[in-house]
């Protein structure tokens, strides 16, 4: 949340987690929860392409049953959303939000998840598998050409302005100059376009200045491009104030703090392979309920279909509603420590030693951290890249060499590190931000009260200083998140982003404010560098492991842990899974599925 | 009488004009810039961008052109918009100024239930075990934090018997529906008032029993229930009605932890999210809107009493 | 606010008698005032745990070594998470493992800290604007009081929630001067409301025949202030400082519910209501139980308390 959330999303939300967001169940609460745990290496890569070009297929695996047809689909709305606009506001919330009535040209695969097993059922060569959504397929002439053919009949939704008109090539078009314009980053993520022209009546061209491996991930990312119609464009107050889009819902009402409605887009393209059209629910209803005990009564009385459920919900959900399917996935949030900017800008001592970085890593037990966040249930050990991701390495794997100890917790080990970089023990600080996460991320606070007593084991006493989110810690001057740290160590979230690519842009080149402690390592900037141009998934994806292993041997971010996120859903639904996102609205709630029969309403 | 109420309502501007510019200072004081707290937050931005910004939100004028169009434009009922939705600022508070309202006004009747009955009774008995335990258990009324209150009605029912709290409905739609859901954030509420009314109402009360016209009318010879009724209570009544109305405020806008807890889309949550975000905008209009509200019921309570008690008006 | 009128506008015309021997008092207040004795003992057991947690008050920092806290109130140890009460943890443990009963036991020293130094703030601003104002008169009460009426009538979550951003801008960051932003905070926003009370007992006072008196034997304005309007004015600024107590520790541990109160390592029992307690209220109850029950006991205490002390100094409540 630090980077593209904002305070207002999440306190008043109290609040979506982006941990929740990112597990597509941020709106309304589902099962489908994210990322299952991803094994390290081994499996066939061959099929683990997706990036590679080709005509994408359709969304998702079919689920053998007969779907379940009708009915309103009730969830939590933890946030009362204020803004529509996810190109002028591109925060996760509103990019969730936009994913129900908004399309973007390919969107990522899906799967329907198995209410047999706790863990989501998303085949991992599928995940960040791009799949058709607006544009029915692509064309990759060449390596920096991608011809994009819209969906036949694809149509608005019938509300004024825009009335059911066609789609056309044009609004694509002005879309993208829209994103460029809009973002507060001028649409750095696609930079490498270069032009972008409608070249037929339903087809319309991407030209790149250079060969862009990530560039089918970040067009099906719902972090970047969302197609608005020029209508909506010209007219900024409507397009932040409402949604009329092509997406699979059709946004009914909408009172700030109280509900948001939907009803299925009857018109959407898409139909399921026994040629059902999709969404299968008639309507969505998601009350406002911004706290979490309430948002478990409402569950327990049947008065919601999904939820989302801190881990300390879990057991007291099994025993009062045995029959609720409860889905646990990892976490998918990147958490790390970092240190202050002036130990690169200018040596200045004691994080300038590697040694020392390495010290405050050995000092943490991660696994005891892993049961504090999960409330005993598990979880992995973040790299860089966070667990769950397909770019994953596994820090206590092989391909870490050397660096694979420092995720273990040795206090002799530390304490030998800090007295070879000359210090018996080390007087410093402990920064985090303790009003931010509170009911968001609910075990942020609690991990940040817990690594001080055992970084004291190791002879690091770090005084604890609590900062104000928004006035300390993302302000983008002098905020500890942007470069502002001047002492100590700091605890941080980040939204990982689609594609490492992108991620590490951000965390290593000079000059990006995301670089949060001004790091400057010229290997790790040629593998990103590298990394862009790769258009090989393979190739990319082992660049991203050298990077990951690069920074565990310097310790530049330490990254910490990734515990399981749970959400439940009504004994009588179905729900699909996806593999992040702020996509949740077009990659699985199309998909969900409730015996009415059952349903108590 | 009519004098004594203009006097008093000329005394009414400068105390809101007092609250503006506290308003519109604290929130200048707030460390960090507004615009990169609100804007730059997605991505930082370059020296250009950020003045880009601040021109279209207005907030590179001088700080009394940007005062004098806050108290302008409140003067029109036009807050401007919000710096963190772009959302007109009115907008939001017509919705939600009259859910507080509701919720407010029947935290009030739920505490004047609970609380002037006992009162009452409490000074009658004065001493007696019955005035201890009224006086203990509206203290304990007090004490006990809304939040601890407000989960465990959330909590306990639930897991006794799957029951859950209601949601919204606005009353045109459902009227029984609508105050079944407002009767539980606002007996919460109501709790917390009804301790401070019935302290007031029992010391009151003492205070009139001990006047000579009650005596009078104990050696008439009236009964007890008619001395306390008809003459002890209607006086003993108009400084409890004083802090009632003086409650109004803290109901309306101070409720923030009770709305949360039970999902009401009233001012309270707004108003924290408004301070924690720097909202210039939002935050200047809520807390004009909120002290006239104060201001506006120390009104009437000054002119009710001056109309009850000719002596203050010409103090 | 509400206060205001609990102190009907006139002030005991004599300063309190002070002729009963200490002890007696205290069996005579007793007797007569059963609750407000309850009320005393709970601030008692408050104090007490805010002085003897550890040595350090006791020995003016010299010895750290516990005394009635059996724990450090940081010491965790993440392997004894989440345990129910046991002998070893007569309150169970918290999601670090940490002793819940000695975080209890160290939280009342910080709501007392905070109730006491606040309510200290409060009454030497309340005291100082409301006998000026109020003695003096004229202009000076007409313009003061305008100002009073502005200060009220600001919401007080407004000035909490961006009072203590602030401050914290101004004093430093850092557990022990965010403490201190809440503090001052907690005290600017009690002192308005009772400056107005001060204010009224000052006029009362101003008017007695014995304040003429004094001024036609030539006392000067300070002398009168100074002997006769402060300490009967004392009476009801000690009386509103007990209910302000309460009123703080309330306040703070709402605060800390909304995320800006006292920051961690210190124990709160607001934060840890808010933080752990109402999270775990279906699964580990005890949390949620014990940091409640301790605010209750000390808002319940010092307000029991007050409201007995408001009969005994207020001269026509004696003798009834």
């Amino acid at each position: 949340m630090a980077e593209t959330g904002s305070y207002w999303d999440r306190i008043v939300s109290q609040r979506v987690s982006r941990r929740r967001a990112l597990q597509m169940a941020a709106i309304g609460g589902a099962s489908a929860g994210a990322i299952a745990v991803v094994g390290c290496g081994g499996s066939s890569s061959d099929n683990k392409t997706p990036g590679s070009g080709s005509t994408p297929s359709s969304g998702g695996t079919q689920g053998s049953q007969k779907p379940l047809l009708g009915g309103t689909w009730r969830g939590a709305l933890n946030d009362p959303q204020s803004k529509f606009d996810a190109q002028k506001f591109p925060t996760f919330t509103v990019q969730g939000i936009n994913s129900f009535s908004y399309s973007r040209l390919l969107r990522s695969a899906s799967a329907l998840n198995d209410p047999t097993t706790p863990d989501i059922d998303l085949k991992e060569s599928d995940w960040y598998r791009p799949v058709p959504d607006l544009a029915s397929k692509f064309e990759n002439p060449d390596p920096t050409t991608f011809i994009f053919t819209l969906q036949d009949g694809a149509k608005w939704h019938n509300i004024d302005p825009l009335n059911g008109r066609a789609v056309t090539p044009d609004d694509i078009v002005q879309s993208f100059n829209y994103y460029r314009t809009a973002r507060p980053d001028k649409g750095k993520n696609l930079d490498s376009v270069d032009s972008v022209t409608a070249t037929g009546a339903n087809q319309v061209t991407f030209k790149l200045k250079e060969s862009f491996g990530p560039f089918t991930i970040i067009i099906s990312s719902p972090s970047d491009l969302w197609i608005y119609a020029p209508e909506m464009i010209n007219n900024p107050d409507k397009l932040n104030s409402t949604m009329i889009g092509t997406g699979p819902f059709v946004m009914k009402g909408y009172q700030q703090g109280v509900s948001m409605q939907f009803d299925k887009n009857a018109d959407w393209w898409e139909k399921d392979a026994q040629g059902n059209p999709v969404p299968y629910v008639d309507k969505l209803n998601f009350p406002v309920i911004p706290d979490k005990n309430n948002e478990f009564s409402q569950f327990t009385a049947g008065k919601l279909e999904g939820i989302t459920l801190p881990a300390e919900l879990v057991d007291p959900l099994k025993q009062q509603k045995s029959d609720a399917i409860v889905t646990q996935s990892i976490a998918n949030l990147l958490n790390f420590l970092f240190f202050p900017p002036a130990a690169y800008d200018s040596k200045e001592p004691p994080f300038n030693d590697e040694r020392v970085r390495q010290a405050v890593s050995m000092a943490i037990d991660r696994e005891a951290l892993i049961g504090l966040a999960s409330g005993d249930t598990g979880g992995k050990k973040h790299n860089l890249i966070n667990a769950g991701f397909l770019w994953y390495l596994d820090p206590e794997s092989s391909q870490m060499g050397d660096a694979a100890k420092f995720f273990k917790r040795d206090v002799q080990a530390a304490k030998q590190l800090l007295s070879a970089a000359g210090h018996d023990s080390l007087d410093t600080k402990w920064h985090y931000t303790n009003n931010a996460y509170v009911t968001a991320v609910p075990y942020y606070n609690p991990l940040a009260e817990a690594i001080p007593a055992m970084l004291r084991d190791a002879g690091i006493n770090a005084t604890t200083v609590t900062h104000d989110y928004q006035s300390e810690w993302i302000n983008p001057s002098g905020g500890i998140f942007y470069g502002g740290l001047k002492d100590g160590i700091a605890f941080a979230l980040e939204t990982p982003v689609n594609h490492p690519w992108i991620q590490f842009t951000y965390e290593f080149t000079q000059g990006n404010s995301r670089n949060h402690s001004h790091i400057n390592d010229q290997e790790i900037i040629d593998l990103v560098n590298q990394i862009g141009k790769e258009t090989d998934f393979d190739k990319g994806r082992d660049l991203a492991y050298q990077v990951q292993e690069k920074n565990g041997q310097h310790m530049y971010y330490v990254p910490l842990v990734g515990p399981f996120g749970f959400a439940a859903q009504q004994s009588y639904t179905r729900t699909w899974a996806a593999p992040t996102s702020y996509g949740i609205g077009s990659e699985s709630y199309p998909y969900y599925q409730i015996d009415t029969t059952k349903q108590k309403l | 009488m009519t004098t004594y109420i203009i006097r008093r309502i000329l005394l009414m501007i400068p105390t809101l004009l007092l609250v503006t510019v506290l308003v519109f200072l604290i929130v200048r004081l707030l460390p960090g810039d507004a615009v990169e707290t609100i804007i730059g937050q997605y991505t930082p931005l370059t020296q250009g961008d950020r003045a880009a910004v601040k021109h279209e939100l207005g907030l590179d004028r001088p700080w009394w052109k940007q005062y004098g169009d806050f108290v302008g434009g409140a003067l029109h009922g036009d807050f401007g918009k919000s710096l963190q939705s772009q959302q007109p600022i009115s907008k939001d508070l017509k919705n939600r100024l009259p859910v507080s309202f509701e919720l407010g006004a029947l935290a009030i009747i739920i505490s004047i239930i609970i609380a002037i009955p006992i009162g009452v009774l409490a000074a009658i008995r004065q001493d007696s075990i019955l005035d201890q335990i009224a006086r203990s258990s509206s203290i304990a009324m007090l004490a006990i934090p809304s939040f601890w209150l407000g989960t465990m009605i959330n909590v306990y029912p639930n897991t006794w018997f799957n029951w859950a709290p209601p949601t919204y409905v606005p009353f045109r739609e459902d009227p029984m529906g609508n105050l079944w859901f407002f009767f539980i954030p606002a007996a919460v509420l109501g709790v917390g008032l009804a301790g401070a009314v019935m302290r007031l109402t029992r010391a009151q009360m003492l205070e009139v029993l001990r006047q000579d016209y009650i005596r009078t009318a104990w050696a008439k010879g009236l009964r007890e229930r008619s001395v306390v009724i008809r003459h002890a209570m209607k006086n003993a009544m108009i400084p409890v009605l004083t802090l009632v109305a003086l409650e109004v405020p803290i109901v309306v806008g101070g409720a923030i932890v009770v709305e949360t807890i039970f999902s009401v889309p009233g001012m309270g949550f707004y108003l924290v999210t408004a301070a924690n975000t720097h909202d210039y905008p939002e935050l200047q209009a809520v807390t004009l809107l909120l002290a006239l509200v104060v201001v506006v019921s120390n009104l009437l309570v000054d002119v009710a009493y001056a109309y009850l008690d000719p002596r203050i008006r010409y103090s | 606010m509400a206060d205001v009128l609990l102190f009907p506008q006139t002030a005991p015309a004599e300063a309190p008698q002070r002729s009963h021997g200490w002890m007696r008092g205290v069996l005579r207040f007793a007797r007569r005032k059963p609750a407000g004795a309850l009320g005393a003992l709970c601030i008692i057991v408050t104090l007490v745990c805010a002085l003897g947690a550890d040595m350090q008050v006791i020995t003016g920092f010299q010895s750290h070594a516990q005394l009635l806290a059996p724990h450090f109130y940081d010491a965790q140890n993440l392997h004894n998470r989440l345990q129910g009460p046991s002998w070893a943890h007569p309150m169970g443990t918290d999601r670090l493992g940490r002793d819940q009963l000695s975080q209890i036991i160290y939280g009342a020293r910080v709501s007392i800290i905070i109730g006491l130094s606040s309510v200290l703030i409060a009454s030497v601003l309340a005291a100082l604007i409301g006998v000026v104002s109020g003695y003096v008169g004229g202009t000076l009460d007409l313009v003061t009081q305008r100002i009073v009426d502005g200060w009220i009538a600001f919401p007080p979550i407004v000035l909490l929630i961006a009072g203590v951003q602030v401050a914290k801008a101004y004093v430093g960051q850092g557990g022990v001067s965010q403490t201190f932003a809440v503090i001052l905070v907690l005290g600017i926003l009690l002192a308005a409301g009772t400056s107005r009370v001060i204010r009224g007992a000052a006029i009362a006072v101003k008017n007695e025949q014995y304040i003429e008196a004094a001024r036609a034997m030539g006392a000067t304005d300070s002398w009168i202030v100074l002997r006769y309007v402060l300490p009967n004015v004392m009476a009801v600024v000690i009386v509103l400082a007990t209910v302000g107590l309460g009123t703080a520790i309330l306040a703070e541990a709402t605060i800390s519910f909304l995320g800006f109160g006292v920051p961690p390592p210190f124990p709160s029992w607001g934060r840890m209501l808010s933080a752990d307690g109402l999270l775990y209220m279906r699964k580990d109850p005890w949390l949620a139980f014990w940091p409640g029950f301790a605010i209750f006991i000390a808002v319940y205490g010092f307000n029991m308390f007050g409201d007995a002390l408001r009969d005994v100094l207020d001269p026509r409540m004696r003798g009834r």
